[in-house]
């Protein structure tokens, strides 16, 4: 379902009251955004869940984009802020890396996914080695790769400076090769000779 | 991974990506140019990006009807900044620093600068609070207007104050 205008001219469409048109933003984004919730709540229902809440409190919010961003990035903060108000209902702890320790913990806790699974794509052995990732790695790598943030508006919508985003996109980078390597070491032969 | 392996995938990341300097990016071609290990860990690092490029994960098929079904029971909010006055920002600004200045004001004026009759080592505060006449202060006819004034200021707040959330809930806005 493409219009041929963009997100600007689409906002102004709905504003004026054209609601049809915020289906084709959201059929647009619903992929980025279910993806970014994905890294925070790894159940697919309930990240269904909390990415229909994204856009529909993204459509209340409206009035309050002013267009100094880009939509999208305007869109996954309030999608991060979903998610976070959401483990905080579900009492879920979000691990940042700063804690002392929480990378060895989660070295111990992940497992290689389910035995007897084979990875076929890439996508899948991506979205395993995502899944022994903490959060704020996954989330940085997804707003990177998948969404195409840049790093100013990864700072944007992370609340760090554009440097600090660069530093942490790095290490993430860093150790998620290190977990592929670590974890799936035969499905990364066979994907591609890495 | 030591650590210069690490500083040269950092440098080839920041090249792939063209988020480095001119002049880092001529430097880390002639490495590329001339050393089989710069060569071996841009094979690696393209590899990595192109995995890392993989497409989003979908939602399922309904996703879109199901937003827009409960979007045709919302309505757009009005802006934060209509129903956010910045005058009425500044008023409350102007009326506590008003108080906090008055405030000051009397307690500078009821010291007692030339008093240099105490030790340099006993503690003698320059104004004490029984020293202070009460009294007095609530007879000034400046003190009483200004107290007037700020009863006043306050009940026009709290009438803006109730008149805004009224309408805001008589229209339906959240």
């Amino acid at each position: 379902m493409s219009t041929g205008l963009n997100d600007n001219e689409l906002i102004a469409r709905v504003k004026a009251g054209d609601q049809q048109a915020y289906a084709v933003i959201v059929q647009h984004y619903q992929g980025y955004v279910f993806t970014l919730v994905l890294r925070y709540v790894p159940n697919r229902e309930d990240a269904e869940e909390v990415a229909q809440d994204v856009f529909i409190k993204a459509y209340r919010s409206l009035a309050d984009f002013r267009g100094e961003a880009r939509f999208s990035t305007w869109l996954y903060t309030i999608a991060r802020t979903t998610c976070l108000s959401f483990l905080r209902r579900k009492q879920q702890p979000v691990h940042s890396l700063d804690q002392p320790g929480i990378q060895e913990a989660a070295s111990q806790l992940s497992t290689p996914g389910i035995p007897g699974i084979e990875i076929k794509t890439k996508n899948e052995l991506l979205r395993r080695a995502y899944g022994l990732l903490n959060t704020d790695d996954s989330t940085i790598l997804t707003l990177y790769y998948q969404a195409e943030q840049s790093l100013d508006e990864i700072g944007r919508i992370l609340g760090i400076e554009p440097n600090a985003a660069k530093v942490r996109l790095h290490r993430a980078r860093t150790r998620l090769k290190e977990k592929m390597v670590q974890h799936f070491p035969r499905e990364i032969k066979d994907l591609s000779s890495f | 991974m030591d650590m210069m392996k690490e500083d040269i995938e950092l440098r080839i990341w920041n090249f792939v990506e063209g988020t480095c300097s001119h002049d880092e990016k001529a430097a880390v071609q002639q490495h590329l140019d001339t050393d089989p290990e710069w060569q071996r860990i841009f094979l690696e690092v393209k590899e990595m990006q192109q995995l890392l490029a993989q497409e989003p994960e979908l939602p399922s098929l309904r996703f879109t009807k199901n937003v827009m079904e409960e979007i045709t029971r919302q309505q757009i909010a009005p802006a934060a900044q209509s129903y956010i006055n910045k005058r009425i920002i500044w008023a409350i600004g102007i009326f506590l620093g008003t108080i906090i200045a008055a405030t000051l004001a009397y307690g500078f004026g009821q010291m007692n600068w030339k008093d240099n009759s105490a030790p340099v080592k006993e503690f003698k505060p320059l104004a004490k609070l029984d020293n202070i006449d009460f009294s007095s202060i609530f007879s000034n006819n400046l003190v009483n207007g200004f107290l007037l004034l700020n009863i006043i200021l306050g009940l026009f707040f709290l009438d803006r104050f109730l008149a805004n959330k009224r309408r805001k809930h008589q229209s339906g806005g959240f």
